[in-house]
This record gives structure tokens, sequence and C-alpha cells, in this order.
């Protein structure tokens, strides 16, 4: 007797479970600009909260999505030609996202065109207001291009390769920029640092891998991805030593702020840590998701390896989206302690929003054809193109990465 | 001819009864005279009635900027005549009503300027 | 004559390039007898502010005619406020102190520096610095990023969270809105009408308010006689407010 079919399929349940998590936040987002009162748990010492905190965060994820472009486009790699097409699709959902959560902070976001009507250049928001649109249509152009070369076959364009190049210059300015926004702060010790930016970097280009990694194990079966197994074990690797690199950063910090004993350098990290422990959590987390990446039998194993990506992401996240925040306000300017906690509508806006790129990043993934290895008896079913739409110039392939087949 | 224009021609027509339908709701109304009662005092405005009736927007946006960033509250007008650049002390002490005065055009031309969030009319009658 | 398709859309799009209308209207001039600097400065002698009523009267003379409405809180606004020593003067607190010193509430305001962070961040030149060392604030423009706040190292500025209630609206000032940043314009429009500000006035001669690159000023007199100190020097921004204590 034949199986029932469900009437769903799993992926359109997750869009469903999507939509359901985005719909009430995005109702609260629109109602928040029409209340009487902020709805937030911000006040007048801590100015920014969870919704800047999201923002960074995403910013670095955002960023992370090209790091696949380096080794495929410009060192030949054909090993990591799977995850090129979800990167991008990550750092799209993750970027539109990211603008999301910087517009649901804003106290009159009906205004933000005063950024570019009335420009300074002096102001890092307003750089950061160009390099998001910009990264946007870039990741678009670089899509379109690819989409148009896979149906008509058609060579790139000759400015292929550097508009790629851009995008990844792009992307790394893109997080510097977004740490400069805290690190030239002389009011804040706690973010004025010239690490901060180094941290961001090496944090992004460990969290948006392990989120790429963890959504393409979690969406193996319907996106029919087969990743070359020994570029699994590389980006493993980046992400190992990425983290590495993030808690190094972090302890050269450390070093800095208790050897001078500065209290405009110490006593933030005291405000902190005396309102909550979730500090060590973050670096507790961290440094064993470290461990568990740093040796090969951690990242071979099952269920490790992917606990490991879950515990780093989330310490990642603890760091970026939770404490970098209000870590900075957390020491008055009068030298008082100023707690922050956010309301359930902050919450519930967050998830909304990471909702939206959820569904962004999953129709993106459904959409793009993840390659399969050509099988032996299914020839005509390489990559996942319908043969009257392969490429026309069989003789083009002179290195990996340019015959079109993504 | 164009491919596709008969299957097209459906849809065309849908939108066009759309889009025409609201010029058929209102088949028959006038316009209303956009002719806002004179002020309650003052014998006359800043400058004439056919520039304030154009460019009040504009007057008040450069006054705007004038006042506030440039650190200049006089203003010389047209005519001459030189006024302190201030809506509470200068056009308010006019214009006492928000909702005789203002609301009268704005409210057929579905004009809500954000002005009033702040500057607000002392004797507003709401 | 035959156009392409590409070359119609180039001449639309070029159609949209019009220059801006020219604006018409008459001369902006500076108002008569209107006070000028060519760097404002504050000094506070706090040896005469030590009575709590002056305080108070101040403070809410300020408050009363620019409508601020200061309920006290986390979200408290305030233009003026009045903080012990130690929270004032954060890291110049020695250990051993004149008591009365330690307990004596002093009056902190926008220092109106002459290198402020809050201009530099602001993005849409909300926060700007006058040419007479005023750091003005435009409600109009500001898009309540909130990025001023998180740079100006003394806590001056205060954010809208909430439409300000005010149960009687001071006329010559207006209100502001939810969702814009706020702090003390040294009341720029009272010095263009020739006034000093509200807080020197009420403050029957303990806030002296001058031109500091004037050598006869009142503020330049005051400072050549007495030490004064400002909040965190060492931050680089140039605070225009001096303390005698």
């Amino acid at each position: 007797m034949a199986a029932r079919r469900p009437i769903l399929s799993p992926f359109a349940l997750w869009l469903l479970l999507l939509c359901g998590l985005a719909v009430p936040g995005m109702y609260l987002l629109v109602r928040q600009s029409g209340l009487d009162a902020c709805p937030t748990g911000l006040n007048n010492d801590v100015a920014w909260g969870l919704y800047i905190g999201q923002f960074t965060f995403l910013a670095g994820v955002a960023a992370s999505g090209v790091v696949f472009l380096l080794p495929f486009h410009f060192h030949g790699d054909e090993r990591f030609r799977a995850f090129l097409l979800p990167g991008e699709y990550l750092a799209l959902g993750a970027v539109i996202a990211a603008c999301l959560f910087l517009l649901a902070d804003l106290g009159q976001p009906a205004r933000i065109w005063n950024i570019l009507l009335h420009p300074n250049p002096g102001s890092i928001i307003f750089w950061d207001t160009l390099i998001l649109p910009g990264y946007v249509l870039l990741l678009l152009a670089a899509a379109r291009i690819r989409r148009h070369w896979r149906e008509y076959g058609a060579p790139p364009p000759f400015w292929h390769k550097g508009l790629l190049t851009l995008s990844i210059l792009w992307a790394l300015a893109l997080h510097t920029v977004t740490a400069f926004l805290y690190a030239g702060l002389a009011a804040r010790g706690f973010w004025l640092s010239s690490v901060l930016a180094a941290r961001f970097l090496a944090s992004a280009l460990c969290s948006g891998p392990a989120l790429l990694l963890l959504i393409c194990f979690a969406g193996r079966r319907v996106f029919r991805f087969s990743p070359d197994p020994e570029a699994v074990g590389l980006i493993l690797k980046l992400i190992a030593y990425s983290m590495g690199l993030n808690l190094f950063f972090f302890s050269l910090n450390c070093f800095s702020v208790f050897y001078s004993q500065m209290p405009a350098l110490t006593a933030p990290y005291a405000a902190l840590t005396a309102l909550s422990g979730i500090p060590a959590w973050c670096a507790g987390l961290g440094i064993v998701s470290f461990l568990l990446l740093a040796f090969p039998a951690g990242r071979a194993h099952p269920v490790l390896m992917p606990l490991a990506l879950v515990l780093l992401l989330f310490s990642l996240w603890l760091d970026k989206g939770y404490l970098l925040l209000p870590g900075g306000f957390a020491l008055t300017p009068l030298g008082q302690t100023a707690a922050y906690s956010p309301t359930l509508t902050e919450a519930c806006i967050s998830l909304s929003i990471y909702a939206v790129g959820a569904i962004l990043v999953s129709l993106g993934l459904l959409n793009c054809p993840i390659p399969q290895p050509a099988a032996p008896g299914n020839p005509d079913r390489r990559n996942g193109i319908p043969e009257r739409r392969r490429r026309c110039c069989p003789g083009r392939q002179k290195r990996a990465g340019q015959d079109g087949n993504y | 001819m164009i491919p596709g224009l008969r299957r097209a021609l459906p849809g065309v027509a849908v939108f066009a009864a759309l889009a025409a339908c609201t010029f058929f709701r209102a088949r028959g109304s006038a316009f209303p005279d956009l002719a806002p009662p004179l002020a309650e005092k003052g014998s006359s405005c800043v400058e004439d009635r056919a520039f304030m009736a154009s460019s009040h927007m504009a007057l008040l946006a450069g006054w705007r900027d004038a006042a506030v960033r440039g650190n200049t509250r006089r203003y010389v007008a047209l005519d001459g005549r030189a006024w302190e650049i201030s809506l509470e002390k200068t056009c308010f002490s006019c214009h006492t009503r928000k909702s005789a005065f203002c609301d009268s055009c704005h409210a057929s031309l579905l004009a809500s300027p954000s002005c009033w969030e702040c500057h607000v009319i002392a004797e507003a009658a709401e | 004559m035959s156009l392409s398709r590409r070359r119609f859309l180039l001449l639309a799009s070029s159609a949209l390039a019009t220059p801006p209308a020219a604006a018409a209207g008459g001369q902006y001039l500076a108002a008569p007898g209107a006070l000028s600097a060519g760097r404002w400065a504050l000094v506070m002698d706090t040896r005469r502010l030590a009575r709590p009523e002056l305080r108070e009267s101040i403070i809410n003379a300020c408050h009363a005619f620019h409508n601020v409405l200061s309920r006290p809180g986390p979200r408290q606004m305030a233009w003026i406020r009045q903080q012990d020593f130690s929270s004032v003067f954060t890291d110049q607190v020695p250990p051993v102190m004149p008591a009365e010193l330690s307990s004596r509430k002093i009056l902190i305001l926008c220092n109106h520096c002459a290198n402020p962070p809050c201009v530099r961040v602001c993005p849409t030149g909300a926060a700007f610095l006058r040419e007479d060392g005023i750091v003005g604030m435009d409600f109009h423009r500001c898009i309540g990023c909130r990025y001023c706040m998180a740079a100006c190292p003394f806590g001056a500025r205060s954010f809208n969270f909430e439409k300000p209630r005010l149960a009687a609206v001071h006329p010559a000032f207006p209100p502001r809105t939810r969702g814009v940043v706020e702090k003390c314009t040294f009341c720029a429009e009272r010095l263009a009408a020739g006034l000093p500000p509200l807080c020197v006035e009420v403050s029957e001669g303990a806030i002296v308010f001058g031109d500091l690159q004037d050598p006869s000023s009142p503020v330049s007199a005051l400072l050549t006689e007495n030490f004064s100190l400002r909040r965190k020097p060492e931050l680089g921004t140039q605070p225009g407010v001096y303390y005698i204590l």
C-alpha cells in the first residue's frame, strides 16, 4: 500500500512557519511608529539595543557570503562550486534583514532620505547607507549575470571578473565599516579598540559559513544538496581558524584593557559582568565550540560537528547581537551602571525580521539549481539544467568557473 | 502584430476599468474652491496671496533653514517689509485657527504636512 | 526616423534631469540686536549654586520655556540636570576631598564642544557646529538614529521615546515630537533676540555667559581669575562649559 503523501511538503510547512513568525512582528513594526511611546527597552542611557545588535550580526553574516567566491573564482578551486549560490543567497537575505533592523530602530524612519539629501561624509552611518544597498545591487547583478549565462550559454561579459572582485572587497569593507560605527567613539571605552574591526571580520568569517553549513545540512534533502566532502572539510577548517583568530583577538583586547587598568577601559567590562552572567556563557561556548572544531575528530563527528556549529553560532550571536551594544552603554557618562533588557515587542519584531530574511534565503535556495555530480546512468541531468538550456559553447572550458555550470 | 496581444487584452481591459472607476465615482462633483478664508487678524500676509498659494511651503522651508541653521531670523519680503522668522510669533499671530485656515485646503488636497507634530497652534479648535 | 529602444530610454531619462526651480522670495538677514561671538562659553560658579531652590528654579525655567517634560525615570528628558561631583567629574575625584564639595550638586548641560563628536557622527547634519561655537540641533532633520547619543561623552542628549504630553505648551518654542534627539541649544533663539540664555538670567549671577575669544568678556575675566575644570578634557572634545569649584 503506498504511503499517503502529505498535503504540504516539508519545505512548504517551513515557509508557512516563517510566515507565521513574520506576520505578527511586521504588524508590530508598522504599528510601532504610530504609537505614542517607543515600545522598546531602550532609554536615555542605553541608546542602542537589540535591533542594532542584530544589524551588526547580520552585516557580518552578509559579509561572509562572498568568502566562497575567493577560492572558486580566484584560485580555480572546483570543490567550492556547490556553496557559491547558497552563500550568495544567504548574503542577500542577511543584508536585507540588516537593513530592516536599521529601519526598525530609527526614530523617524520616514526621514531616512535625509542621509542622502544632506550627506555628512564624516559620519559612518552615511557610508553604511551607501555600502549596504550597493552590496544588494552587486549580489543581484552577479546572480543575474550568472542566470543569463546559465540559461543562454552566453559567455560572461569582460567585466564579470571585476564585478566579483568588487563584491569581495565590498563585503569586507561592509563589515569593516560596521565596526567603524563603534570603534571610533571616544565616549565608549568598551568599543574604542583598534582590534574591534579585526574581531568583527574574524567572527563574521566563521559565523556566515557556519550558518551556511547548517542550512545546507538541514536542507540536504529538499535542495538535493551534495557538496564535495573535501569542501565541507575545508570550510570547517576555515571556521575553526576564524574562531581561533576571533578568540585570539579578544584576548589581545583583554590584555590592553586589563594590563593598562585604565578605568575608562576596564569599568565597562566590570559593569557588563555585574549586570548578568551572559558574558561568561558567551566566552565559554565560544571556547568549547572552537575546541570541538579545532580537532579533526570533532570536525568529522556526525553529531559533534553540527553541535559545535550551533554553539559557535550562538556564542557569536551573543557576542555581537546581545552583548556588544549594551556593553558599550553599560557604563554611563556619569559613571553609573545602565541595564538593558529587551521587551517582548522588540523580541517579536526581531524574530519577524529574521523570518523575513529566512524566507528570502529559502526561496533563493529553492530557486537556484544545486549542482549534482553527473551520475553515470543519468548524463542528461547534469547540474539540474534541462538539456535544451545547456551551454552552447562546449569548447570554452578553460578554467573552473568559466563554463557556466553552477 | 505584437505577439500575444490578444491574450493580453482582457487584462488590459480590467486594468483600464479599475483605473477609470475612480473618475466615474466622482463624476458630477465639482472640485472644491480652494480659497481659504482670510486670517482672523492682520491686514496682509508676509507675501501676497498668489505667492503664498503657490509657494508657502518653499517659503517656510527657507525660513526653517535660515532660522535654525543659518541663525538669520529676519526676513525682508519682496515688498520690503521686514518680519521675524517664527511660525509661532509671526504666522500664528494672525492665522490663529488651524481647522479654519490650514485644513481648509489641506484636507481636500490630502496634504498632511508633519509640521503640526511639533508646531502647535495654541488656539487650535480641533 | 527610426528610434531604437535604447535611444528612446536614454532620451526619456534625460528629461528627469531638470534643474531645480530657483528659490523665490525675499532676503534673509540677522535679527536686529542679535548677540554674536567668536566662541560662546559658559562659566558656572558652583559655589554660588549651593542652594537647591536656585538650581531647581534654573532647571524649571529652562524646561518650562523649551517645553521639556522631565519626568523622573530612565527615559527622563533633560536639557539641564544636577548631579553630584563624582558623577560629573568621573575621573577626577580625589580619594580625600572636602565633604561639602563631594556632596555639592553641580548643574550639567550640553558642553557645546569645539570638537564635538556628536556633530562628527550625525549622518544628516541635524547636529551641526555653528561658527559662534554653539552646537545646534535641527529637530526637523533628525532621523532619530541616536548615534549622537552614543558619541556624546557627557550624556547631554535626550531622545524623545514618547510623544510629550505637556499640560501647558509654552507658545514661543515648539515642543518636539517622538523620534528626535534634543539637547540644550544655549538658547539660540534668545541670543538672536539680544537676550542671554535662561539659565544665566535666572541664576542670579552664578552662571556667566560670554565670548571666550573676547578678553573683555565676563567669562574671560572670570576664567583668568579662577581656576576652572571642564568635564573629561582628555577626550579632546574641547568643552565650552567651565566649572569653578
